[in-house]
């Protein structure tokens, strides 16, 4: 849609844009201005922002290609005809006092050195040497070497030439400048760069061939990385990790610890590489561990309380195997260790992990200090009782082997 | 008859030609005696007449101390180069300094300057074209070696006008060599003119073109030519004959006239025979009524010897002058030789085996240079001429800036004419005046290069440093006539001249003016490149003002350390004075300097973890 305010950019009749002397953007946006788009909707078909399009549009307006708002077409400058037009200078107008110089010039060369130099600066040095922009070295060597002999100031009398002496110098310097230039490629790249010049209707044609060439590349390679980067089965993976992953979040908060540990378990499968995954996996696994060996523990409980000690050892052993990071399991099959007499060694190991896992345990104190003493490392034993009185100030039996200890009772 | 012609004279190290064109032949004009070349020698008689060319020559052994030779070599020089220096040890004739610190040279107690002792021998070829074409002719082109510098040019075109000529140009031998062998061809080719002459070597190459003649590049080197080939057969005569008799012959100056016209003929014989004697009885007395003779046989193996670090010195410029031209040496059609040491075989071997190509025997070595004088001279006079010749500067020219540095401004093998310009700021906070120094040369030391001229540019505005503009702007004519101008861009204040002539100054007279001149000094317009390489190297110094702290500690220790430290600090301060120059290239060279110390400082910091 066209904002009613938004001025129509129209191509003015009559205009052949290949004879234009523009550059290719500008030509490029020229070509598509249909008289109906505006400047918004110009832009995204050329794309730029607005701001630039309206540069670009005001620009082809001043060089009179196209109407645009109010701006209206500068004067246009009359390009200055090809140099060396011998004799044809159309309605140039000659300075007469040059005309009535004494000199040993004759009018014809009089002419032709005041047209030359009146128009030397609306020329590019492609203009000057009279070659196309696109010029072998060799034509150009050519044409340099014609120039030189129409211009060279050995090739005029060597008498007086008044003023004209000085303008023959200036243009054989500018010939030799532009030769300068044009002779040696990384200058005329240099060169090149910073001139605009005409494009032949073909040259037109081709550069905007290539410009639509590359935007379809362009659009097409953009399509190829989208597909490719949707089709990606690394990515699948990662995604499907994912959705797992969001799951066993969702299971763990309604309580279903070993389906969220299946959840999760499979994100970390699909995609081994998340921190997140796994930390959720090792929190999880330890939480069905305290799940699963809730009724070793019960039963175990169950044999201790009837002093059975070998198949309470046997249930609380099986516990610590299904979760090692349980403290409670550890603390009732050391202690029960301790109790059966079995290797004290042994039960002083569990009884080490279960204070590590339960550091406010008092219990836990109690059993290392009793396995501490059996070991004989009365020292340590006495540090264990005092944490377990810490944590308990009314533990009878601790302060009872405490009294022992202390006595030697 | 009221005819104008314009004669070309090659005025040579050793001898000298002059040729016209007649009816659009070029031709060379014989001397009375038949000859087709001249020696360029000049001598003064008992009684005080003059003698030149042949007559000069012959009395030469007889009157060695006022027989002026190779006075070519001399032309347009300092009185304190080394090269003048080398020439009072082995001329047998006065040379003295004159007053503007040029060179004199004393013949029978008369002074004469260079440029009159030249102008005789132009004068006397002159007289040989007037006589052969029966009326006065006043205009001439003289040739001189490519690589001749303003200086000498100048001198040499005083001489023609001592001589009465109207000197229409001055041309480049190897060009003058490369006119002649196209002349009258339509051809497009490309050409190596290899110029080796009495005093000097050139080289040139050409591009040739429907009558047009672009030079592509030229080079060569003043002090190379035939002389310094005799003088490797004196000098092996003179130890030779050292070792057996004790006997220096060198300083017996009529002994040595001997010696050197006999090396001369060796050479020459050597040309086309495998050996020569060399026969000099009575060469020298023992004082008792006895005298001692010198014989010896010289062998083309034994010249080759001798002269074969000459021959390679002429392949370098050679090797050097194609790059200029981006040409390989495949691209080349022809290689013409010029200039009679250029018949000496090993020579042509040389050029054979460097350019892949036989040497171009369609010209005469001796006569084709001022054929194309004459070729040159004819077409500046007719407009419609076939000829158009398109020369080069063989000298970068430019001038002095701060710090004693040359700036170039228009680079060696620009065509002739041009003109072109740079932009320079003041180097000093309200500055009001600039020294423009202009140079010749190639070296960016501007001490080393040729002094053109100099003027002050003054009246300027006062402001901080950096912030005047001045544009100089070169200019070379057709003519080769360089001027130089200097203008204030803001107030349009305007100064320049016109190089005529040498200023004389000594090397060590412009060296005190570097230091003195540091008031006037013109620093390079701060360019794009120049605040590249600055901040490039501030960040150099950036770091190791960082680093120094960290490591002073640690290697303050040791001797060695502490020595270090100072080398650091002097490596950074001149540094800074570098950027202070605001001149890219003193940037540029300090630039290895810092990234060295850094490297050293970022070792020792690493170490230190």
């Amino acid at each position: 849609m066209v904002s009613p305010t938004e001025p129509i950019p129209e191509l003015l009749a009559g205009v052949d844009l290949t004879k234009a002397n523009i550059t290719v953007e500008d030509a490029f946006v020229a070509s598509r201005i249909d008289g109906r788009s505006g400047v918004s909707q110009l832009a995204t078909l050329i794309g730029k922002n607005v701001g630039e399009t309206k540069t670009i549009l005001t620009r082809l307006a001043r060089a009179g290609i196209i109407s645009f708002g109010n701006i209206s077409a500068e004067q246009p400058k009359p390009k200055p005809a090809k140099p060396g037009a011998a004799g044809d200078y159309g309605s140039f107008i000659f300075p007469a006092n040059l005309m009535m110089e004494t000199c040993e010039l004759d009018e014809p060369n009089r002419k032709r050195i005041i047209w030359t130099h009146e128009h030397l600066e609306g020329w590019n040095h492609y203009e000057l040497l009279q070659v196309s922009h696109r010029a072998e070295a060799s034509e150009i060597k050519k044409s340099y070497f014609m120039r030189s002999k129409e211009w060279h100031p050995d090739r005029f009398p060597r008498g007086n030439l008044g003023s004209f002496k000085r303008m023959i110098e200036v243009i054989y310097k500018q010939i030799n400048e532009a030769y300068r230039v044009l002779s040696k490629p990384e200058k005329r790249k240099e060169y090149d760069e910073t001139c605009v010049f005409e494009f032949s209707p073909e040259e037109l044609d081709e550069l905007m061939r290539a410009k639509k060439d590359e935007e379809r590349e362009k659009r097409h390679k953009e399509q190829v990385r989208k597909r490719r980067l949707k089709n990606n089965p690394v990515r699948q993976r990662m995604l499907q990790a994912k959705k797992f992953y969001e799951e066993a979040l969702d299971l763990e908060s309604a309580g279903r610890t070993m389906d969220a540990l299946r959840a999760v378990q499979m994100a970390v499968t699909y995609d081994s590489n998340r921190p997140e995954y796994q930390e959720l996996a090792t929190r999880l696994r330890d939480n069905a561990g305290e799940h699963r060996i809730q009724k070793y523990l019960r039963k175990g409980g169950k044999y201790e309380a009837t002093l059975v000690w070998d198949d309470a050892i046997d249930m609380f052993e099986e516990a610590v195997r299904i979760a090692p990071n349980s403290g409670k399991a550890r603390l009732r099959l050391a202690y029960n260790l301790l109790m059966g007499g079995r290797d004290a060694q042994v039960a002083l190991g569990h009884a080490q992990r279960a204070v590590a896992l339960l550091p406010e345990e008092a219990e836990a104190f109690y059993v290392l200090g009793r396995l501490y003493e059996k070991v004989s490392m009365d020292k340590l034993a006495k540090r264990a009782y005092e944490q377990a009185l810490k944590f308990r100030p009314t533990y009878v039996e601790v302060k009872k082997r405490l009294k022992r200890l202390k006595w030697g009772i | 008859m009221e005819e104008e012609t314009v004669i070309g004279i090659d005025l040579g190290t050793t001898n000298s030609c002059v040729a016209v064109v007649d009816n659009g032949v070029p031709k060379v004009i014989p001397n009375r005696g038949g000859y087709r070349t001249t020696p360029s020698v000049v001598a003064i008689a008992d009684s005080g007449r003059r003698m030149i060319g042949h007559v000069a020559k012959r009395q030469s052994i007889i009157n060695a101390e006022n027989t002026v030779y190779a006075a070519k070599r001399l032309i347009g020089r300092r009185w304190d180069t080394p090269e003048i220096k080398e020439a009072i040890e082995t001329c047998p004739y006065h040379i003295t300094e004159g007053p503007h610190q040029d060179v004199r040279i004393e013949l029978r107690g008369k002074m004469y300057s260079l440029s009159e002792i030249s102008s005789m021998i132009l004068s006397e070829m002159k007289l040989i074209a007037d006589q052969n074409l029966g009326y006065e002719v006043s205009k001439a082109v003289i040739t001189v070696p490519a690589y001749f510098n303003d200086n000498q040019r100048q001198a040499t075109k005083d001489a023609g006008r001592i001589a009465g000529l109207d000197v229409v140009r001055i041309i480049n031998e190897p060009t003058a060599a490369a006119l002649a062998y196209g002349y009258g061809k339509t051809i497009n080719r490309k050409v190596a003119v290899f110029d080796l002459g009495g005093g000097t070597f050139d080289i040139s190459v050409l591009e040739i073109g429907n009558g047009v003649f672009e030079v592509l590049a030229t080079s060569g080197d003043t002090l190379l030519g035939g002389e310094d080939f005799d003088y490797r057969i004196i000098e092996w005569l003179v130890f030779a004959f050292l070792k057996e008799h004790e006997i220096d012959l060198r300083k017996d100056r009529m002994a040595f006239q001997r010696l050197k016209d006999a090396a001369e003929k060796a050479k020459c014989e050597l040309s086309v025979a495998p050996q020569t004697e060399i026969n000099l009885p009575f060469i020298i007395s023992t004082g008792n009524n006895d005298a001692l003779h010198l014989q010896k046989t010289l062998t083309r193996d034994i010249f080759n010897d001798l002269v074969s670090d000459l021959c390679e010195r002429c392949i370098q410029i050679c090797q050097k002058t194609l790059e200029t031209a981006r040409l390989d040496k495949g691209d080349l059609d022809d290689v013409i030789l010029v200039g009679g040491q250029t018949r000496t075989p090993r020579i042509q071997e040389m050029c054979k085996e460097y350019f892949g190509l036989p040497p171009s025997r369609s010209v005469h070595p001796d006569e084709v240079v001022a054929l194309g004088a004459a070729i040159q001279g004819a077409a500046l006079l007719d407009e419609r001429s076939e000829v158009l010749l398109l020369d080069v500067t063989p000298h970068n020219l430019g001038i002095m800036i701060a710090e004693g540095y040359f700036q170039t401004i228009i680079e060696k093998n620009t065509t002739v004419p041009t003109d072109q310009g740079k932009i320079f700021t003041t180097v000093r906070d309200n500055q009001t005046t600039v020294r423009i120094m202009v140079f010749q040369g190639d070296s960016n030391r501007a001490e080393e290069n040729e002094l053109l001229g100099e003027f002050l540019l003054s009246g300027l505005r006062e402001a901080p440093r950096g912030q005047v503009e001045v544009e100089v702007t070169f200019e070379i004519s057709a003519d080769g006539i360089v001027s130089v101008s200097a203008r204030d861009l803001e107030t349009d204040v305007q100064q320049s001249i016109t190089v005529t002539a040498s200023s004389g100054l000594t090397e060590e007279e412009i060296r005190q003016m570097t230091e003195e001149a540091e008031e006037y000094a013109v620093g390079v317009k701060t360019s794009d490149a120049f605040s590249e390489a600055k901040a490039e190297l501030e960040a150099l110094l950036r770091e190791i003002d960082d680093l120094v702290p960290q490591v002073e500690t640690v290697i303050s220790g040791s001797e060695f350390g502490q020595d270090a430290l100072r080398k650091v600090s002097e490596t950074v301060e001149r540094a800074r004075s570098a950027i202070e120059t605001g001149d890219k290239a003193p940037v540029d060279d300090s630039k290895a300097a810092v990234e060295r110390t850094l490297k050293m400082l970022r070792g020792v910091a690493q170490k230190l973890g």
